[in-house]
């Protein structure tokens, strides 16, 4: 299959074919699926070098374990509980380096005005997300960002539903109160 | 407690995804997967190898320590008694029957 074909391809038959072996089927899942793993990488780890790095590896693992996917069709699922479980293990692993530290700045937009507070924002939530416990961020981070049920993220992390319901709601409390004026002018006081 | 979630947080979490598609990022994954495979390709032979000799070394000196200990009993039987040729050629009978036995284990092994 060329690479133009592998772009149009549907992802189940691209996931079959990366299975076997195929390397440029293999890239093509990355190129399809990097924005969901970085985006869910950076919104839990806040430091965009060891989000990149977890990103990665969250691939090399997908690779690994490809010929174990028993239904291609799941490969989003797949990949997205792998990340997940490849950034539990880092915060078991090193949890201090997932800790609050200063958030690193938003990029620059090259879009220009009007840009501005959407940077502010999303640096507002990922210095928010970071004051969270590891645990209370995966599940809301999981829940808000990612659409998943509590059920689906208690099937992914291995937690109990009772555990998942209560870091989402504790979890989207404390984000709450930190991101409303009142928490911002309280911070400031601080 | 349902799954119903706060929609401003919601909202704000919608505002603020999106990681632009990046080829380099493509480029470093697969380096690392092509990287990987041929460290797999490397050690898994030398794995093999390092298992083989293994067996064959505890094999070897098994062997060593039934001959040895057998040698008080079969080297009379063979060389003294009027029929040692039986006894020689028996011996070797089972020996190769032993070694029929085991090949599939070593088969398997190396596979």
């Amino acid at each position: 299959m060329t690479p133009g074909s592998l772009a149009a391809a549907a992802e189940a038959s691209v996931v079959a074919l990366a299975a076997s072996g195929d390397d440029q089927a293999f890239a093509e899942l990355v190129r399809r699926r990097q924005g969901m793993v970085r985006d869910l990488m950076g919104r839990l780890s806040g430091d965009r070098a060891l989000a990149e790095d977890l990103a990665q590896q969250a691939f090399v693992h997908a690779w690994r374990q490809l010929g174990r996917l028993k239904s291609p069709a799941a490969f989003g699922a797949w990949l997205r509980a792998i990340a997940v479980n490849v950034w539990l293990q880092e915060a078991r692993r090193a949890p201090a380096r997932l800790e609050a530290t200063e958030a690193d700045p938003p990029e620059p937009d090259p879009e220009g005005p009007g840009q501005d507070e959407l940077a502010a924002a999303r640096l507002d939530l990922s210095r928010a997300l970071l004051r969270l416990k590891a645990q209370e961020r995966v599940c809301v981070v999981l829940s808000y960002a990612e659409g998943l049920s509590h059920g689906e993220i208690a099937q992914i992390t291995g937690w109990p539903l009772g555990t998942v319901k209560s870091n989402v709601a504790r979890g989207a409390e404390r984000l709450r109160a930190w991101l409303s004026p009142q928490g911002e002018s309280d911070e400031r006081r601080a | 407690m349902s799954d119903e979630l706060d929609p401003g947080l919601k909202r704000l979490f919608a505002e603020t995804a999106g990681h632009p598609a990046d080829e380099a990022f493509v480029t470093v994954v697969t380096a690392r997967t092509s990287r990987e495979r041929r460290l797999t390709m490397l050690v898994r032979p030398l794995a093999g190898g390092l298992v083989a000799a293994a067996a064959a070394a505890a094999l070897a000196m098994t062997l060593g320590l039934v001959l040895n200990q057998g040698r008080a009993v079969i080297g009379p039987l063979v060389s003294s008694s009027p029929l040692g040729w039986v006894a020689g050629l028996a011996l070797v009978f089972a020996g190769a029957v032993c070694v029929r036995s085991l090949a599939p284990v070593f088969t398997r092994m190396r596979g």
